[in-house]
Parts: structure tokens; C-alpha cells; sequence
């Protein structure tokens, strides 16, 4: 008996324990369906290309990852079944379990070599940040996977769950471009579930994988009805046209009134920090003036933005990294007292910086009712400033292409954290050619804030990290590329019924846990 | 048809026109409601209260409360001066679109029922093809597809709304191309666009602006329905985009979209009464009893 063996039985042991008061209760049943609400089509449904948010939530529950982690942020095998880290820190040996793709071929140490080198590092906003520290991946055997990092870089292995880093069949896109590979729209993965059909605009089902090797999921199949309208989704759930509701697609105005209806159970709460934030393009005349854009953090009122935008869901911008993390946080440089509202002070650095009738682009996903009621905000705040904004919604897909070509003045995102600013957070700041999605696309550049990035990212100690973040606070908050609207609060909403939600970190994570209790 | 009073139409057909009008009280009523219309929206900058967007921390306060005779909406705008200023987007989609429909639809129309033959088969089907489109989903496609700028809203609905106008022109064209008059003028020698355009259109008239005001009502109920759906232009306060926002807080703020919505009402009801009025003056028997 191995000492890896011994700390899964201890392990299997204590989640026992902490499940027995909730089995004495209600025992997990098999079968059903259950409807999850998505806003918008995802583009495709490989998530080892992209971080999008409907992508990420049908793409983790038919792929897996090398770990995974639980709601509380531990992280445990997926794929592997065990891992080892070198005493420098450096090298990662992973044990890969038994287990099959969909199409019945067995997944290998090639797929994993292969998934995260040929397809994730050249096109994974985060993993290709991540792969900066990374010297090489190897498969010394087929069941075997070492990675070697060239720093010590902390956040490795939450890196390497099916959002960063999902293994995705070798043989499937050996010798194709993975960026238009037809399994990108029909994806063979080896996950909970399989891809069963996707009607685009409307639907994406999954039905249960027999063959899965971790915990069978419990539902016979998960339908994603895609909702476009944000009133649309709180009334298909109240209905019961839908059971399952991410605060992401919530309209933040509707949330009182399900936490008010009896049928439907509310949840608020962190899970994996967020920030709502907005890029300044600083290769727009005007905004390449450091001036003008502290001129847009003094003019906007970004209490108001939380309360009337947000529904309170949320807590006013302290600073590059949000208030989610203490070591990335400093209480010299936050935002809200370092640019408090103030349209006067806005007023004379825009005269200061000679700068009068800016018109500004406003470029938004449509089918994010805050980022509208943001926008309306911002035209009203930065108008009483002589900064004339014009709101520009585009479809997701529309909005994704321009704003990361460049073809934006402001733009509102929201990014997640993934559970460490290293992977969520560092490429909102870290120089970066113009055409990735998901990464820096204010065109700001300053090799020494992507040095200090490395260095953060590199060190396992806190206190040590925090040194870092300092500076790059002190320098963001003079420059400010992004003005950093808030930290999100999650929230989710399901049917009175459904159990099993926010097992794992990711509300998107570990569908395969829900079930259906008897009524 | 009587052949004689055709070519005289002038001043006194205008007159006995406008007589006939007064006589429908609908009609009068749907005018008086489309001059206010147009005098709320003409006159929006002096009579809203406030300006449209502005906002503040003071949202969802109930009409009458601190100065908001209608309220506030979510993000603290007064409601009333939203209202007085979407008056205009709604009159100058309608109109404009109204006008681009019933442009497009005359040309059609005098060109197929005067020349005739195969050119008003192929103008015909054109018609038809435009008239069976579900006029809304092909809206909705457009202009989520080429944005919300009032232009593309005004130039969608305008194309999508001249078949009526077209067929009405037609059959008009059709009539008159035989009388005398027109055949006078072809023996005098006038060239075919002289005859079509300064002979018979001043004729076909008034038929043609029945169907504009009628559509007028409808791009109007259009445009409020793109905007409900979120495809207005948000840089503009129009009453659909009103609807819009206030759909999601219609049991916490029912003012929000009461009064938009009662802006849509009346404008519509304006202009298609004043329709009714227009039929009874240029065809009293068509009249509705």
C-alpha cells in the first residue's frame, strides 16, 4: 500500500463523514433531465481553445482534466490518479487512470502531451500564459505525464483542470488545424457526459457516459437551452421550463424574486473570485493620455454601477486583482479612495490633458443586461465630463472580434480569477499581441509590470508574492489601463428539487453530481 | 367611375375633401392626437423636465414622488422626460419609414399597372415576395445583424412595408390608364413618365395617403417592437427601448412601462384614426358606418 493509497482511503474516509448528515436525509437518485439555462450560443465546444463562459459549461462536463477541484478550492484527480512534486518544486509527475475517450479509444499520456502543446499553449488565453513557465511536457510512458516548470510557478495545478488544460483526443486532431476542427462542434471527450446534439441557438444536450471512470454521472442527459433574453431566463425557471440558472446569465434585478419563490432555492456567495471591468484602448487618440484615462475613473460613479447594474451583487473595484485575494490586494492603492467620484477633479485633468469633445465606442455583449444598464451609467457620467459615449451592443461572437482586434474605445468584460490572479487575472495586463481573445486588449505594455507578473506567479509564498502585486498596484493604479468596475458576488438559482450543485469549484463544474430529489 | 371629375383634380376635390374629413369625428380625434404627437415631439427640449439621461441613485421612486411626476426608472431617470422625448424617435421612424414605404411602393405600383405586361408579372412577384416575409423576424435579422442606428431601423421597416402601397397603386394606375384624359394626353404626345407621374399619380393620391398614414401606425407598433426586444438603438430614449429595460422590473415598477406603453397606444391609435378620417374624405364609400 503506497502513501498515496493511504491519503485517498483517509480522504474517501473524511468525505464520507462530511456526507453522512446529508445522506441521512435524501439519498442520491439516478436518472432525469435536467435544463440548464445558457445566454448565449457558445461558439463552439472545445475549451481547450477558449475560455468563453457557454463553451466552458457544456465543453467541462464532456471533457476532464488532469485535477479537478472542489467547491472549498482543493484540488484532486481527475485523469490522474495520483501526482508527485519534486522537492525544488519544479517537476510535476502525474499517474494517468484507466480510462476511454468516447469513441472507445483509450486516453494516453500522447493526449495529454499532445492537448496541451499542440492545442492549449498556442491558443488558450490562460494556459498560454501559464505555459510561459512551463520548460516542457513529457509522457515518459503511456500511463505517465511529467511536466517541468522553469520557476516555481504556484497556481500549476489548478491550471490543469478541464478549463485550462482538458485532454482532448490525439488522434482526432493530429494533422488538423484545432481551430476548425469538426470536433470543435461535436466533441469526443472522456468526461461525465457525452455530446449527444446541438441545435444551434436553441439547445445543446449531453447524455450520461456508461463508461466513465470517476463518479457515474446521475442524470440520464443535460439539456442547455440557450436563452438570449435576460427576463426570459428568471421566467423560464420560474415556470419550470428550466432547473438550473448561473448568476452569470442572471438578471440581477430578478434575483430577490426567486429567492422569493418557494419552488426555487437562491444561492449568493463567492465561489472562484470575478471582476467586471472595462478596457480603456489606449491606441485610441485621447486615451493614450494617462490623464484622460484617470479622467474616466473620477467620472464614474461605480457605486452606482454596483447598486442599479448589478442589483448589489458586487463590491466597487479596489484594484487590478479585485478584493478576492489579500497578497494581490493593497489598501495604499485602492481604487475607491484613490479615485473616489469626483467630476471636477475628471473635469481638470481633461483640460490639463487638453483633450475636449472625446467621443468614445462603448462596445458590450448584448446579452448582458448589466453591462447595458453600465453603459447607460458611464454615457450619463462621462457626458456631464464633455466625454460623449456611444453605446455599441454586438451579438457575443461580433463583440469578441472586435474588441480583441482592437476595434473598441471602451469595453465592459467580465473575467474570472480561475483561483488565482496568475491565471484570470494576469493576462488582462500582460502585454499581448492583438487578435487572442480573452487576453490584454487595451494594447497597454510595460515590460516591467510583465516581469513582475512572472515573478508573482512564480512564487508559492504569499508574503513573498505580495511584494510584487504591490508594485504592479502602485504602477496600474497610476496608468490604469482597465478601470476596474467590481468584484462580483456569485449567485445561482434551480428548481426546488435539484441537488448536487457547486460540488466542485466551478459552478459550471461537475454536472454529473446533480440529481433530482423526490418531491 | 365617374370619367369626368379625373382631370380636375385641384383645389376644390382638396376642399370637399377636407369637408368630408371633418365630418368623421374619429378622424378629427386621430389628427388632433398626431398634431400633439408632433408638437410633444417638436417641442420635447422645452417640455421634459429633465434630460432623458441623466441619472441617479434615486431609482424605482413611484410617480409624483420628489419632483418625478411619473417616477423614476431603475437607473434613477425621470420617466416623464423619457416618455416626452421617445415621442420623437417613434414619430420620425414612422414617418420616415411611412415615407420610404409609400416612395418605393408608388414607383412599383404606377411602373407595373402603366406599362403592364411582363415587366408587371415580374414587378408583381417582387410584390409578392415581399408581402409573404414575416415582416418582424426579417426586422429582427437585419437589424441585429447591421446594428440599431436609427437609419437601418427607418430604411428595414420602409422596405418591408410598400407592398400594400404598391398593389394600391397598381390597380389605381390600372383604372386610370384607360380613361380619357390619359388618353388625351397620349395623343398630345407626352412621353410615358410625363403621363405616370404628373398626370395619373396626382390622381391616385388619395388612396396612397390612407395607406401611409395606416403605415405610419405600423412602423411605429415596429419600431416599439424591435426596441422591446432589446434591437432599438440604445444611444437613443425611444418607448420600445423603455419597455425593453422596464420588462424586467415590471412587478416592482409598474410605471416604467405603463407609460411608454401608453405613448405607443396613443400614437398608434393617432395615426390609425386619422387613417379612417383620410378613407371617409377621399372615398366616402368605403367609409366604415
Amino acid at each position: 500500500m503506497t502513501w498515496s493509497t493511504v491519503k485517498r482511503a483517509l480522504f474517501v474516509f473524511a468525505a464520507l463523514l462530511l456526507a453522512v448528515p446529508a445522506a441521512a436525509q435524501e439519498t442520491p437518485v439516478k436518472g432525469g433531465t435536467a435544463i440548464v439555462i445558457l445566454g448565449s450560443d457558445p461558439e463552439h465546444l472545445n475549451v481547450g481553445i477558449s475560455t468563453s463562459y457557454p463553451t466552458g459549461a457544456v465543453g467541462a462536463n464532456i471533457y476532464s482534466g488532469l485535477v479537478r477541484s472542489r467547491a472549498d478550492g482543493r484540488p484532486e484527480g481527475d485523469l490522474a490518479s495520483s501526482w508527485t512534486v519534486s522537492d525544488d518544486n519544479l517537476t510535476y509527475t502525474f499517474k494517468l487512470r484507466q480510462a476511454n475517450f468516447h469513441d472507445g479509444t483509450p486516453v494516453t499520456s500522447a493526449d495529454v502531451v499532445y492537448s496541451m502543446l499542440q492545442i492549449e499553449a498556442p491558443n488558450h488565453g490562460r494556459f498560454k500564459t501559464a505555459y510561459d513557465q512551463i520548460a516542457s511536457i513529457e509522457a515518459p510512458d503511456a500511463e505517465t505525464v511529467v511536466i517541468t516548470l522553469k520557476v516555481p510557478y504556484a497556481p500549476l495545478l489548478s491550471l490543469l483542470t478541464v478549463f485550462d488544460a482538458p485532454v482532448l483526443p490525439k488522434h482526432v486532431f493530429e494533422g488538423t488545424d484545432p481551430l476548425t476542427n469538426p470536433a470543435n462542434d461535436a466533441p469526443i471527450g472522456s468526461g461525465p457526459f457525452k455530446f449527444a446534439s446541438w441545435v444551434r441557438g436553441e439547445r445543446v444536450e449531453i447524455v450520461r457516459n456508461d463508461d466513465y471512470f470517476l463518479d457515474e454521472a446521475l442524470l440520464d442527459k443535460i439539456i442547455f437551452r440557450i436563452v438570449p433574453q435576460d427576463v426570459a431566463r428568471s421566467t423560464a425557471l420560474e415556470v419550470g421550463e428550466a432547473d438550473l440558472l448561473w448568476g452569470f446569465y442572471m438578471p440581477p434585478a430578478d434575483l430577490p424574486r426567486l429567492a422569493s419563490d418557494p419552488n426555487l432555492n437562491t444561492w449568493t456567495g463567492i465561489t472562484i473570485p470575478a471582476l467586471y471591468f472595462v478596457f480603456i484602448n489606449t491606441n485610441t487618440p485621447g486615451l493614450d493620455d494617462v490623464r484622460v484615462r484617470q479622467a474616466i475613473m473620477y467620472a464614474v460613479d461605480r457605486d452606482q454601477v454596483v447598486e442599479q447594474a448589478q442589483g448589489g451583487l458586487g463590491q466597487a473595484g479596489s484594484g487590478p486583482f479585485g478584493a478576492g485575494f489579500a497578497y494581490a490586494y493593497d489598501e495604499s492603492t485602492d481604487y475607491r479612495t484613490r479615485y473616489p467620484f469626483d467630476q471636477e477633479k475628471a473635469k481638470a485633468l481633461l483640460a490639463e490633458a487638453g483633450v475636449s469633445g472625446l467621443q468614445l465606442r462603448f462596445v458590450y455583449d448584448s446579452a448582458r443586461g448589466a453591462f447595458a444598464a453600465a453603459g447607460d451609467i458611464m454615457r450619463d457620467q462621462l457626458r456631464q465630463v464633455g466625454i460623449d459615449l456611444v453605446l455599441q451592443p454586438a451579438e457575443r461572437a461580433v463583440m469578441v472580434d472586435r474588441v480583441y482586434k482592437g476595434d473598441y474605445d471602451l469595453t465592459m468584460q467580465s473575467f474570472t480569477s480561475s483561483g488565482d490572479p496568475t491565471i484570470g487575472y494576469h493576462r488582462i495586463y500582460r502585454s499581448a499581441a492583438p487578435g487572442t481573445p480573452f487576453v490584454n486588449a487595451t494594447g497597454y505594455s510595460n515590460p516591467d509590470i510583465d516581469a513582475w507578473l512572472d515573478q508573482a506567479g512564480g512564487l508559492a509564498d504569499q508574503d513573498a508574492r505580495a511584494e510584487y502585486y504591490a508594485r504592479i498596484n502602485e504602477v496600474l493604479a497610476n496608468d490604469v489601463p482597465v478601470m476596474v468596475m467590481f468584484d462580483e458576488l456569485a449567485s445561482e438559482a434551480s428548481s426546488g428539487n435539484l441537488r448536487g450543485m457547486r460540488t466542485l469549484l466551478d459552478q459550471r463544474d461537475g454536472l454529473e453530481f446533480l440529481w433530482f430529489a423526490k418531491p | 367611375m365617374e370619367t369626368a371629375a379625373a382631370p380636375a383634380a385641384g383645389r376644390s376635390n382638396a376642399s370637399a375633401a377636407w369637408r368630408r374629413f371633418r365630418r368623421s369625428s374619429s378622424g378629427v380625434f386621430g389628427l388632433a392626437l398626431v398634431v400633439l404627437l408632433t408638437l410633444v415631439a417638436v417641442l420635447a427640449p422645452v417640455l421634459a423636465p429633465y434630460d432623458p439621461h441623466t441619472t441617479s441613485r434615486a431609482a424605482f421612486m413611484p410617480p409624483l414622488a420628489a419632483g418625478h411626476v411619473l417616477g423614476t426608472d431603475n437607473l434613477g431617470r425621470d420617466v416623464l422626460s423619457q416618455v416626452i422625448w421617445g415621442s420623437r424617435v417613434s414619430l420620425m421612424v414612422g414617418l420616415a419609414a411611412a415615407a420610404t414605404a409609400t416612395l418605393i411602393g408608388v414607383l412599383v405600383g404606377a411602373l407595373a399597372g402603366y406599362l403592364g405586361g411582363w415587366f408587371d408579372e415580374l414587378l408583381m412577384r417582387i410584390t409578392e415576395f415581399f408581402q409573404v416575409i414575416p415582416r418582424f423576424v426579417l426586422a429582427l435579422i437585419v437589424v441585429a445583424f447591421f446594428g440599431s442606428g436609427l437609419v437601418n431601423l427607418i430604411l428595414v421597416i420602409g422596405v418591408l412595408s410598400w407592398p400594400q402601397t404598391a398593389r394600391l397603386v397598381r390597380s389605381q394606375y390600372l383604372s386610370h390608364k384607360t380613361l380619357p384624359y390619359v388618353d388625351a394626353g397620349r395623343a398630345l404626345g407626352m412621353r410615358k413618365f410625363r403621363i405616370m407621374f404628373m398626370q395619373i399619380l396626382p390622381n391616385a393620391m388619395g388612396p396612397v395617403l390612407v395607406v401611409a398614414s395606416l403605415d405610419v401606425a405600423q412602423a411605429i407598433l415596429l419600431e416599439a417592437s424591435l426596441g422591446f426586444f432589446g434591437l432599438g438603438d440604445p444611444n437613443l430614449t425611444s418607448w420600445g427601448g423603455m419597455l425593453n429595460t422596464a420588462q424586467t422590473f415590471i412587478r416592482r415598477a409598474w410605471w416604467m412601462s405603463v407609460f411608454p406603453g401608453f405613448g405607443i397606444t396613443l400614437a398608434v391609435l393617432g395615426f390609425n384614426l386619422f387613417g379612417d378620417g383620410l378613407t371617409e374624405a377621399y372615398d366616402p364609400r368605403m367609409a366604415p358606418r
